[in-house]
């Protein structure tokens, strides 16, 4: 997995690339902690260019969102493709986090 | 034989090919049933050296002396009782044996049409009665002497035949063995296929490829000006030149210029060879090349592009110690092939009606189903040469097919590059060990299926390569790879590892879940274990079964609940029946799962 991120105004940017898997927890952590540093209201998890998703990288989702209601922001799903979104409607995701095409 | 050894040896100042001491060894048949007739030929025959004389008293007589032993000459009567002359030359010529024996009839010149028919039935020449010595000797000295010439030269033909036959299969033994090929094919992803016709029994073509390293080859193809035993020879010089390693350059580039510098010295002026050679790197997924005025390789990147023409430029081998090559890059992922070929192939018929310009060949394969591999390109080519150009080449004709297997891709990089990662990160072993594997060839399309195979794994990165390998010999890869992967890691996380849901959540939570795969997996009795693979296709199902070497779990509890995503555990299995599979049954203590897919017939 690759991460790009960004900063505008409240909002925090990821763009996750390639792969989410287990390997990626520690970065996935990282990022994490830097969204609640930043102080940021909202974080957007930008997943167009994300190929693929296992069940350790959907846990990674909970964490986050766990993290964020416990530090004061939101966490958005954006643009997910066909194939990851599809992981992410069947684990019910769109239920617990906002998640926008 | 006997003829040409007696005339080499020959030194007199001869006025005919052969003199006497040659030719008068010579059996000769004489028929007549008259004893004088008889006598008066003998005489001048041994007056003239000829002394192995055989006699026959009509034409039956004179047929069975011949077949019981073949003369070198027959001197008949044509009135004969029994038989006569006419019915001999028929039945001698209609014999194998004695079809080419010179036949002289004896006739009356006042018989005009006694000669027409001694001709229109097989005779050779004729001589006039009453027989006059000199002429009799004159031709029976002409006949004996062409049908020496005649052997001589039909043996000099069989042997010359045997001789390239035989210089044909050494040459062939040039070109990679199809068990060689055979075996790095098994090593490396990859797929070859070619197909080679020289033109005249032997040719001026070349190719060979060899491993470079553990994952690059080799290929390289070479055209020597001409065809014949002078182009022949030079493949052998090029060829002892390669194997003797005195070209130790890798790089393409450099190694022309090895192999130019040493023909220079080699070839005289005038012969010289065109040259493709390439490194097909295959963990970098890149052809390193340089060509020498080869007609233009065809590559295809990726199984779904178009073929394009690479630059065949550069100068031929031999000709000046002043030319460079430059080694050029091309990317070679998973899927290409590429395409090299000699000049005949765009040469017949002759230009401008050959079947193929560099154009049109790059149509044509564009033209093939999408997908295709080596050997279903190199086929389909050689196919529409021999339909539409109706006519076998006339130059040597080369085609090689080099395909970057695609499925298999993820098997075989493994072996290299993850293995040295997983060695340092996971522990010991690297690559999947797998055995008793069984591929089919679709007809249709080319591709190459799985139908069954056993594979070993023990780490995640072995799980990751697995699952895409063998989601690639499915009907939907992307909907395999996902749960496929999943029931992998849960084997070895789970299973052999020993990690229960509970304890990855935690650790993943604290980001210290690799760490604790790679320390368990370097501990007993975590390190020993393997997960055991097995794909197999029967009929229209897909069963892959994995079996672990673990405790095993409750898996009755765990199916029986509604297998859901939202759940923390479990997400792995339900992505794998939901998504992945159309059934997922857990076996004996849990520690071996079995999941089905049905193909789709279409």
């Amino acid at each position: 997995m690759r991460i790009k991120t960004s900063t505008t105004g409240n909002t925090f940017e990821a763009r996750l690339s390639d792969r989410l898997t287990f390997a990626d927890h520690q970065a996935f952590r990282e990022m994490i902690q830097q969204v609640t540093t930043t102080g940021a209201k909202e974080f957007v998890l930008e997943l167009s260019e994300l190929v693929s998703i296992d069940s350790a990288g959907l846990g990674m989702f909970v964490i986050a969102m766990e993290s964020g209601s416990k530090n004061g922001w939101s966490l958005t799903l954006k643009a997910p493709r066909p194939s990851v979104k599809q992981l992410l409607l069947l684990a019910k995701f769109d239920k617990l986090v906002t998640l926008v095409d | 034989m006997q003829f040409e050894s007696s005339l080499s040896e020959n030194t007199h100042s001869a006025v005919t090919l052969a003199d006497n001491d040659s030719l008068t060894t010579s059996r000769i048949l004489i028929a007549d049933d008259s004893t004088i007739m008889r006598t008066i030929i003998a005489s001048h025959l041994r007056r003239s050296g000829f002394e192995n004389l055989s006699f026959a008293n009509d034409g039956v007589e004179a047929l069975q002396s011949a077949q019981a032993s073949v003369p070198d000459l027959v001197i008949t009567d044509l009135a004969m009782p029994n038989m006569d002359g006419f019915d001999l030359c028929r039945a001698l010529r209609s014999d194998p044996r004695t079809a080419d024996v010179p036949i002289l009839i004896q006739t009356g010149s006042e018989f005009k049409e006694d000669r027409t028919r001694s001709f229109a039935n097989g005779a050779s020449d004729l001589v006039t009665k009453p027989i006059e010595g000199q002429e009799l000797i004159a031709r029976v000295r002409v006949h004996l002497e062409r049908r020496a010439l005649i052997s001589r030269l039909t043996e000099y033909q069989r042997r010359m035949a045997e001789e390239l036959t035989l210089a044909r299969v050494m040459q062939e033994s040039l070109l990679p063995e199809p068990a060689e090929i055979a075996r790095i094919e098994r090593q490396l992803p990859i797929m070859l296929s070619s197909c080679y016709e020289p033109s005249l029994g032997l040719g001026g073509d070349i190719w060979g490829m060899t491993p470079v390293g553990a994952r690059s080859i080799r290929l390289f193809s070479a055209d020597f000006t001409g065809h014949g035993v002078g182009s022949a020879l030079n493949t052998f010089r090029l060829h002892s030149f390669i194997t003797s390693g005195a070209a130790n350059a890798i790089e393409p580039g450099a190694w022309l210029a090895q192999l130019n510098e040493f023909m220079c010295g080699a070839l005289p002026v005038g012969q010289f060879a065109t040259m493709f050679a390439a490194i097909v790197d295959l963990d970098r997924d890149e052809i390193r090349y340089s060509a020498a005025s080869a007609p233009p390789p065809l590559l295809r990147t990726g199984a779904f592009g178009a073929y394009q023409q690479i630059d065949g430029t550069g100068f031929p081998i031999g000709i000046t110690r002043k030319a460079t090559y430059e080694t050029k890059r091309l990317d070679f992922p998973p899927g290409s092939t590429l395409v090299l070929y000699s000049d005949a192939l765009i040469e017949t018929p002759e230009p401008p009606n050959a079947v193929f310009t560099t154009e049109k060949l790059c149509d044509f394969l564009n033209g093939l189903e999408q997908g295709h591999d080596a050997k279903a390109a190199q086929e389909a080519l050689v196919a529409a040469l021999g339909n539409e150009a109706g006519e076998k080449p006339t130059d040597d004709l080369t085609i090689i097919a080099l395909h970057h297997r695609a499925a298999d891709a993820a098997l075989a990089r493994n072996v290299n590059d993850k293995a040295s990662k997983a060695r340092s990160d996971e522990g010991a072993h690297g690559s999947i060990d797998s055995e008793c594997q069984t591929f089919a060839t679709d007809p249709k399309t080319g591709m190459t299926h799985l139908i069954n195979g056993r594979f070993e794994i023990q780490t995640h990165d072995q799980a990751e390569q697995l699952s895409t390998l063998l989601a690639g010999h499915c009907p939907d890869p992307e909907r395999v790879a996902p749960g496929l992967w999943e029931l992998l890691s849960n084997a070895i996380e789970h299973g052999n590892l020993a990690i229960s849901f509970e304890e990855k959540t935690e650790l993943l939570r604290y980001g210290t879940f690799e760490l604790e795969v790679k320390r368990r997996l370097q501990q007993d009795p975590y390190k020993k274990r393997i997960v055991i693979v097995t794909f197999d296709q029967i009929d229209s199902d897909i069963r892959i079964v994995i079996t672990d070497e673990g405790d095993g779990f409750n898996y009755d509890e765990a199916m029986k609940r509604e297998l859901s995503l939202d759940l923390p555990n479990g997400r792995g299995i339900a992505i794998a029946t939901t998504i992945s599979f159309d059934t997922l049954a857990y076996k004996g203590k849990g520690n071996s799962v079995e999941a089905t897919l049905k193909i789709a017939q279409s």
